[in-house]
């Protein structure tokens, strides 16, 4: 029908040149208007959400959650608001067909024949050079590929530090850097679907970055939407899905100083409506540890409870993370996690390929993200604090961490130092509803009889310690480390250094100026 | 710092070691910061004439002293290479180490970011981890790029992905040359 309507239009047109017509021009365009938007329009927007139970109510399985008794009151997800900040630096490659296929050959001067990879950064790699060229920067040799690496104990297993694409990434040796960056860039459109299909009130979006036809392998962007921005790309198909949620796309790069004054303010900031300020949670879908570290930074500052999420780069392991300012690990308490494969690492064939990216990888971090925030926003179920997945053995481990008191982070400290005063009251409302909850039983007790003595013995104290022993060092099974840490613990200098420079910054600069033009 | 060739870890020795750890959006402390990584780049530079092995220029682009740009450059088979050299430095600095930039070669190596970052991942990251907040951009260049532009220039140029500049006229000539015989014949 659509070309038989076009071929109408030319046919139109070309009558149109011959002899002007201000009427036909109107009703041309009413033709193209009608085109364009297909009568299959979307929806218009639903007031209440209604648990009516009629093909036409997009919200009645939502709400049969609250009537099976899982969710004391679904339509209070209207109410929240949640950012997503989803920056995928990504890997240039996909502009570039030709190194694509470079990327597939197998680079061989990354392995040697013993099986241990090399650094590509040792001198040998290349033909030698003559002495009397070496005028370049030095060149820093180095024979093993030995970046500090995290060892896990109980597998004798290396992990190297490599970039932290996402802690839930694979050490890989080589620094092929289209191995990471790439993981996650689906996890948070993914998400931004799933929680447009629950209904949610606000979405914020952070990306900064156009959908190319390398995006394809990922849910979510269609080809047709090649070159829009992500975050324009993403309210396109949004709005169409679920006109209730009102949409926020900011296309931004939040690592800088001038956008992350942005995306601070954007966090803060009263919704259109002006129904809520600020947001309920914020989901970190990003794929670099420099991000990451931003998004921790602005939500330490804010007090905000925020969400990680990361796929690694051979989209074979995952995590999600919640992260409450003062109350549990932030993102600089300690350095990043890692799933280890749990398979021999010799096994897995990495040269020379582009990062890895699965649908199904993607799919399930996503799901297991958006599952937990909705558990946190909807009070229902336990929201899990640290959640790994291994998907080559199907292995979910979990695990809880504590701030670290000497966090390098100073705003996590202060978080830290709030939470600890607040201490009192939490008590006495936890107490408070403890009494509550306890009259309410006396009312009616489950068992008359007790010939067992079984009692139900309070561990909300005595569970602490043992975590807090266990928060910074021992980890369970199956997580390593990704990054090492300093050293030692650095005391925060006091300004002893001022007296070492006294030189004023201008006079320096003239220094280094003085240098560069001699 | 094992594995690394004893020259480059003598140079690093040379450059002093910053204390203040603050960012840009720290205010007085952030001062006291950019005067330390001026202090430290002064140093380096200093040791790189004094080496005669000079092979980067760098200066803040803004007054706050939070975008850098310069110039560095490689000598490979007696001919010099330069680039740009740019970077912003990030709001979580220095627990995160700067994304040094060389915008010419965006595309041309794999061993790169979008937006012609160099893969810092494996050789610098972590020794930058390690060592929060006592290095700074002069360690940066030093132990980032400087080994990056040893590994990827030579690699680039045999290639042919980079032309030194006075090779890139030459095909112009060349074609001229044959347009100009062509002509005569």
């Amino acid at each position: 029908m659509d070309e038989e309507q076009l071929r109408a239009l030319l046919r139109d047109l070309d009558a149109l040149k011959q002899r002007p017509d201000p009427a036909a021009i109107d009703r041309m365009r009413e033709r193209v208007a009608g085109m364009v938007t297909p009568a299959a329009a979307a929806r218009s927007k639903i007031k209440d959400m209604s648990s009516e139970v009629v093909d036409s109510n997009p919200y009645s399985r939502l709400m049969a959650l609250q009537r099976m008794g899982i969710v004391d009151n679904y339509e209070r997800i209207r109410d929240y608001s949640i950012a997503i900040v989803n920056s995928v630096e990504g890997w240039w490659l996909s502009s570039s067909p030709a190194i694509i296929a470079s990327c597939r050959r197998p680079p061989s001067p990354l392995v040697v024949a013993s099986g241990r990879r090399r650094n590509p950064f040792a001198a040998s790699r290349g033909p030698p050079e003559p002495v009397a060229a070496r005028r370049g920067p030095p060149a820093a040799v180095a024979p093993r590929c030995r970046p500090p690496a995290v060892v896990d104990p109980r597998r004798g297993r290396l992990r190297l530090g490599c970039r932290a694409p996402s802690p839930g990434s694979l050490g890989v040796c080589f620094p092929d850097p289209d191995l990471d960056r790439e993981g996650i860039g689906g996890v948070g459109s993914v998400a931004a679907e799933m929680l447009t299909r629950c209904g949610i009130g606000r979405l914020l979006l952070y990306d900064y970055d156009t959908v190319e036809l390398a995006n394809m392998n990922r849910l979510f962007f269609r080809p047709d939407q090649v070159g829009m921005t992500k975050t324009d790309a993403a309210v396109q198909t949004l709005s169409g899905i679920n006109p209730d949620v009102t949409l926020e796309s900011y296309s931004l790069n939040i690592t800088t100083v001038k956008g992350f004054e942005t995306f601070l303010g954007s966090l803060k900031a009263r919704s259109s409506d002006g129904r809520n300020t600020g947001v309920d949670l914020v989901l970190s879908c990003v794929d670099n540890y420099e991000a990451r570290m931003v998004v921790n930074q602005a939500c330490n500052e804010l007090g905000q409870t925020w969400m990680e999420s990361g796929v690694s780069e051979d989209a074979v392991s995952g995590h999600i993370q919640l992260l409450v300012p003062g109350e549990t690990a932030c993102f600089a308490c300690a350095p990043p996690l890692v799933v280890a494969s749990g398979v021999d690492e010799r096994t897995l064939k990495r040269e020379g390929v582009c990062a890895a990216s699965l649908p199904t990888t993607m799919g399930v971090v996503a799901g297991l993200l958006v599952q937990n925030a909705l558990k946190y926003l909807l009070k229902f179920g336990q929201v899990s604090p640290y959640l790994g997945y291994n998907s080559l053995k199907d292995y979910f481990p979990t695990m809880e961490m504590k701030p670290n008191p000497q966090c390098s982070n100073p705003a996590c400290v202060q978080r830290q130092k709030e939470y600890m005063q607040s201490k009192p009251a939490r008590d006495a409302a936890a107490k408070a509803k403890m009494e509550a909850e306890a009259s309410a039983a006396d009312e009616c007790p489950v068992h008359l009889d007790n010939d067992w003595n079984i009692s139900v013995v309070d561990d909300s104290d005595t569970v602490t310690p043992s975590i807090l022993s266990t928060g910074a060092d021992s980890l369970p099974e199956g997580l390593v480390r990704e990054l090492p840490t300093a050293d030692s613990y650095q005391e925060p200098v006091a300004p002893v250094t001022s007296g070492a420079i006294d030189d004023d910054l201008e006079e320096l600069q003239r220094q280094l100026d003085a240098l560069n033009s001699s | 710092m094992e594995g690394w060739d004893k020259g480059t870890k003598s140079v690093v020795g040379e450059i002093p070691l910053l204390s203040t750890r603050a960012g840009p959006r720290d205010g007085e402390a952030w001062r006291q910061r950019l005067k330390e990584e001026y202090r430290a780049l002064i140093a380096y530079t200093s040791v790189n004439k004094s080496k005669d092995n000079d092979w980067f220029r760098i200066s803040a682009a803004n007054p706050e002293g939070t975008r850098w740009e310069g110039t560095c450059w490689y000598v490979h088979n007696l001919r010099r290479y330069e680039f740009p050299l740019q970077f912003d430095i990030p709001v979580a600095y220095p627990q995160v180490a700067p994304e040094i930039e060389l915008p010419t070669l965006d595309g041309k190596t794999h061993k790169m970011y979008r937006g012609g970052k160099i893969c810092l991942t494996v050789h610098f990251k972590p020794l930058w981890a390690k060592n929060c907040p006592r290095f700074g951009i002069a360690h940066a260049l030093c132990l980032g790029l400087a080994p990056w532009l040893a590994a990827e220039v030579p690699i680039l140029v045999d290639s042919g992905m980079v032309k030194h500049k006075d090779d890139e006229a030459a095909p112009a000539d060349a074609a001229a040359a044959a347009s100009g015989s062509a002509a005569a014949s």
